[in-house]
């Protein structure tokens, strides 16, 4: 209870629609998939009551897991691009003094660009025939063995879909962290700097941590980013070749409006949420657990130092 | 000295790569969209060999993009309004209200951080062509709005636990009711974080698919992303160089929003993220 | 004063978010303005789609405008599909829609959403104007129709005669041989077929050639209906030729779309590609240089189907809503019927309706050699497996296929996961 008003009345004028409009938008949402996961309907004639059939078949279904792992491996990849490349550019433009922000405005172009275009971009650039541009540059290099038609090569695929979206929003985020870093206080570098701190030291040891709060903003949008991650899949390869580079979310896609599974497609739907759940819920545990055992480092800290005097 | 110069080059030539990368996409998409289309297909990635504006003319002849733009343009427009009306009071709320139920509260719109948008798309997908909703803005704008809302009250929240309970105090001290005290004080104060707010979801759902993939099938209904596939022809043959001058076309707009805005966005971002 | 002030912007709101939901589409009579609703698949400013149009304002203006039709387009099939599903699921079917006789329309005229086509043809005394095959084809197996053919295409395997020249290589006439000239291609370090992976049925097409070569459609028919396993003899004959051929396609064939295939082939960077005559407009230039030139599926000893016999299609039918096909519904259809054929063959395109080529427009060479060629079919046609499958086996079909061309999978996984989705559906 941090605030200061106590209008009971003004508080629920400014919560209510929103509160409401959220309810309705995202919650009658999820209570209706987890009613239709209990329904077996293909979209004609009236809904059937099937109890926990749907959940058996999900899983007996090998393409489930398979679609589950993917969407673990593809969360992996485009958050670690997201945000290490988003950090490290933004960190070398905080060293430049000129055109910062003109180069800044130009690497969130990406984010701009239409979904459709990007995915028809990187088939091109993925392609063996005719000879994209990535079985080029390898050849150029002398390592035209490692060329490969990157969107059926079963090993490659799954890589392949998530690197666009993980490249599409780096800059969003680079932007985000370039604005955190530069409104640190340049005196508190300056003071590690006369304390003989190098650049790296300066870097990791004060600026770093102290846009921590950042961090785990850019990580939790880039992980619920990533995890609303659908088109580009869909477009690219539509799950395939066979299912090998399913998510999850294609996959529900798949069998609610493509086979008319409705009652299935909301069983996948309800796992999706599960899945989303776990994985925002493990990024919390790991940060609240190095918050608390720094407050408790720091707690000890002190009382020790009241000890002494 | 010289070692502090070679670093600098290497800052450069990186700085300079990935801007490369970065831009080449809007680059390539231009030149695709000058290009006759067996040449497209055959050599993506070479310099147009005679540029031809025939994808444009026939483009703007047939004219429907723009009728896509400016239900685009409606969409962004009416969910951005809603999600900045929205957020900015509720966050307010949250935040600067003493009642024992706005952690709770909060918490709960931060949950909704989590959910995957796809989940709602077989239940709201029923619920509209129950209502005969399909087809409709509101179709798109209520799911939008929705998903949008967590992060944007959590960036409002943020950016009024940095407002002084001090302020709202001698507000209260003056006479000043709750809502005078919002509208002329408060709300203004956070204008960065606004902008921050709408510009980074104007573009979201500006380029959005995934729902109006699934809500729209009407011509007069599409929005830009669907109506990109216009250009698809029988069994699938896609017309790329006019898909593509279509693209050219319809990024202008995010384009010149953000370009205009910039400023603002980066100044936004840095008090609504940062010192949350 | 605020107060009003902030409840007044919240109604205002929710106001605006409440005016954009009107938009709905669905049978209206404006007025006395009857307004019919088309929800097509055809491409946009296509052949057919320009043909209707002009017929319909054609309509429109005889009936002093008391008449319209909309037209509501998505080209994209797939995307195609799934919205017509949610349509009718939402209860929202337009007046005329666009599919095939799949098992789900099936299941549209099962709940009698559908007007028998074959029983208005026959009573309006319009079936016999039909190209017999046309009809035949958007039969169900039962031999009802509830689909009327707005197209007519014959599918064959294009080729680059200086490349068959300068390898010494001839048309093939069998299967083996065309096998053969695919090995001697690639020998030479020419990428033999180039084929769209991306949307799957191209090659789902080459799964069914050897069946149809070896039991006309009746292999397909059982399979689609659980009486026939895709591990029988001629489900491995499938297989097997799917396995022989794959090698033979352009690298990557999975990622390719259509458009660049078609680019490789008229680039000369492939020697075969396989389409039908709706591309010959595409063809034209290089087919009247005598670059190149087309023959039909090859065939072998014995087959069951004749070597004048294969892949003949009316593409997707179009079907009417029964609960809005009235008497102005009606007398529309025997005006596009009557209309239809002489003003789409002038858009160089072979009509379902029979129609003798008009003599006020130049036709090509081509347009002339393809249309003789429809018109000394044999009886029986190829007809493509996705109109018979249930959606969910054909995408579980179509998704590994692409890993059985590939190499990537063995028959015995291929064969498994055909059957258990077929298997899946028939049990319902």
């Amino acid at each position: 209870m941090k605030g200061v008003i106590r209008d009971k009345k003004a508080f629920l004028v400014f919560l209510l629609p929103c509160l409401l409009f959220y309810l309705f938008s995202v919650f009658y949402p999820i209570e209706e998939s987890i009613r239709l996961s209990f329904m077996k309907w293909g979209g004609l004639g009236a809904k059937k009551f099937v109890g926990f059939q749907n959940y058996i078949k999900l899983f007996q279904d090998k393409v489930f897991y398979t679609a589950f792992f993917n969407n673990l491996i593809y969360l992996a990849i485009v958050v670690c691009m997201q945000v290490l490349i988003g950090l490290l550019f933004a960190v070398l433009l905080t060293y430049i003094r000129r055109g910062a922000t003109l180069i800044k405005t130009l690497y969130y172009v990406p984010c701009i660009i239409t979904t459709v275009a990007v995915t028809q971009m990187f088939r091109s650039m993925y392609a063996v025939q005719p000879e994209g541009i990535i079985n080029q540059v390898l050849k150029a290099f002398g390592l035209g063995r490692f060329a490969t038609s990157w969107l059926t090569n079963t090993k490659t695929v799954l890589a392949c879909v998530s690197i666009p979206e993980g490249w599409r929003y780096s800059g969003l985020y680079m932007v985000i962290f370039y604005a955190a870093l530069i409104s640190v206080d340049p005196e508190i570098c300056e003071a590690a700097r006369v304390d003989g701190a190098n650049a790296w030291q300066t870097l990791f040891r004060v600026k770093i941590p102290m846009i921590k709060e950042v961090l785990l903003l850019v990580l939790t949008m880039a992980l619920t980013g990533a995890l609303r991650g659908f088109d580009i899949p869909y477009i690219l390869t539509n799950g395939g070749p066979g299912n090998v580079s399913e998510l999850m979310s294609t996959y529900m896609y798949k069998k609610a409006f493509g086979s008319n599974q409705f009652g299935y497609g909301s069983a996948i739907a309800v796992f999706i949420i599960v899945e989303s759940m776990l994985v925002v819920a493990i990024l919390n545990r790991i940060f609240t657990s190095k918050d608390e055992i720094e407050e408790k480092k720091s707690l000890r800290r002190t009382r020790r130092s009241k000890a002494r005097s | 000295m010289k070692m502090k110069k070679k670093v600098s080059i290497i800052f450069w030539i990186l700085i300079i790569l990935f801007l490369a990368i970065q831009i080449y996409p809007v680059i390539w998409l231009f030149m695709a969209s000058v290009k006759p289309s067996t040449e497209l297909a055959v050599a993506p990635f070479a310099l147009p060999k005679k540029a031809t504006f025939d994808n444009y003319l026939s483009i703007f002849r047939e004219g429907s993009i723009f009728r896509y733009m400016l239900n685009s343009l409606k969409i962004t427009v009416i969910s951005v309004l809603l999600i900045v009306f929205l957020s900015s009071t509720a966050g307010f709320a949250l935040s600067k209200f003493k009642f024992r139920a706005a952690h709770p509260i909060y918490r709960f719109f931060t949950f909704g951080i989590m959910i995957p948008v796809q989940i709602t798309l077989i239940p709201l997908f029923c619920f509209y062509s129950k209502m005969h909703l399909l087809n409709s803005a509101f179709s798109l704008i209520l799911p939008q709005v929705g998903f949008a809302l967590p992060l944007s009250v959590m960036m409002f929240y943020s950016f009024y636990d940095f407002v002084p309970n001090e302020l709202i105090e001698a507000a209260i001290m003056d006479g000043c009711s709750t809502y005078k005290m919002f509208t002329s004080i408060v709300f203004p104060l956070a204008k960065n974080t606004v902008i921050t707010v709408a510009s980074m979801q104007s573009i979201f759902i500006w380029n959005d698919f995934i729902f109006g993939n699934t809500f729209i099938s009407d011509n007069k209904a599409k929005t830009v992303a669907l109506g990109l596939r216009d250009y698809v022809g029988a069994f699938g043959n896609v017309n790329w160089g006019m898909t593509f001058a279509a693209i050219a076309v319809t990024i202008l707009p995010p384009m010149i929003l953000y370009f205009a805005l910039n400023k603002y966005v980066t100044a936004g971002m840095t008090l609504g993220s940062v010192k949350g | 004063m605020r107060k009003k002030l902030i409840s007044a912007a919240l109604a205002l709101t929710f106001a605006m978010s409440a005016l954009t939901a009107g938009n709905v589409t669905a049978y209206a009579d404006d007025g006395d303005v009857t307004t019919v609703t088309w929800y097509a698949s055809r491409p946009v400013d296509g052949a057919i789609d320009k043909t209707m149009r002009e017929i319909a304002q054609q309509y429109s203006d005889e009936h002093d405008g008391k008449w319209k039709m909309e037209v509501i387009t998505e080209a994209d099939r797939p995307s195609y599909l799934s919205k017509l599903r949610t349509l009718v699921a939402g209860g929202n079917m337009p007046d005329i829609i666009d599919i095939d006789a799949t098992p789900y329309c099936q299941e549209l005229v099962d709940a009698g959403l559908l007007v028998d086509v074959k029983k208005f043809l026959q009573d309006e005394n319009l079936y016999d104007s039909y190209q017999p095959t046309a009809l035949k084809y958007q039969e169900f197996t039962n031999g009802t129709m509830y689909t009327l053919p707005l197209e007519y295409h014959v599918e064959m395997i294009w080729y680059n005669k200086k490349i068959f020249a300068d390898n010494n290589l001839e048309v093939p006439k069998t299967m083996d041989e065309w096998l053969d000239v695919c090995a001697k291609l690639k020998d030479a370090g020419i990428t033999p077929i180039a084929v769209d992976g991306v949307d799957r049925w191209p090659v789902l097409r080459y799964l069914a050639f050897m069946p149809f070569r070896e039991s006309g459609n009746d292999y397909i028919i059982n399979l689609s209906e659980g009486k026939a396993s895709m591990g029988d003899d001629i489900g491995k004959k499938a297989i097997d030729f799917m396995q022989k051929i794959g090698p033979y396609f352009q690298d990557g064939f999975g990622a390719t779309d259509y458009a660049t295939a078609q680019a490789m082939f008229l680039d000369g960077q492939a020697a075969m590609y396989y389409i039908g005559d709706w591309e010959i407009a595409a063809m034209q230039d290089e087919y009247q240089n005598g670059d190149i030139g087309y023959f039909y599926l090859p065939t072998y000893d014995g087959a069951k189907t004749a070597a004048n016999e294969f892949c003949v299609n009316s593409g997707i039918g179009m079907a009417f809503n029964s609960e809005t096909f009235d008497d102005k519904t009606k007398d529309f259809i025997k005006y596009v019927i009557a209309n239809y054929g002489k003003l789409y063959a002038e858009k160089d395109q072979m009509s379902p309706i029979k129609t003798e080529l008009s003599t006020d427009h130049e036709y090509s060479d081509l347009y002339k050699s393809v249309y003789n060629d429809m018109n000394n079919t044999g009886e029986n046609f190829l007809k493509p497996w996705d109109c018979y499958l249930d959606s969910n086996s054909c995408q579980v079909m179509e998704d590994n296929l692409l890993l059985l061309a590939a190499g990537d999978q063995g028959p015995d996984e291929f064969i498994n996961l055909v059957d258990s989705a077929i298997a899946d559906y028939t049990n319902q």
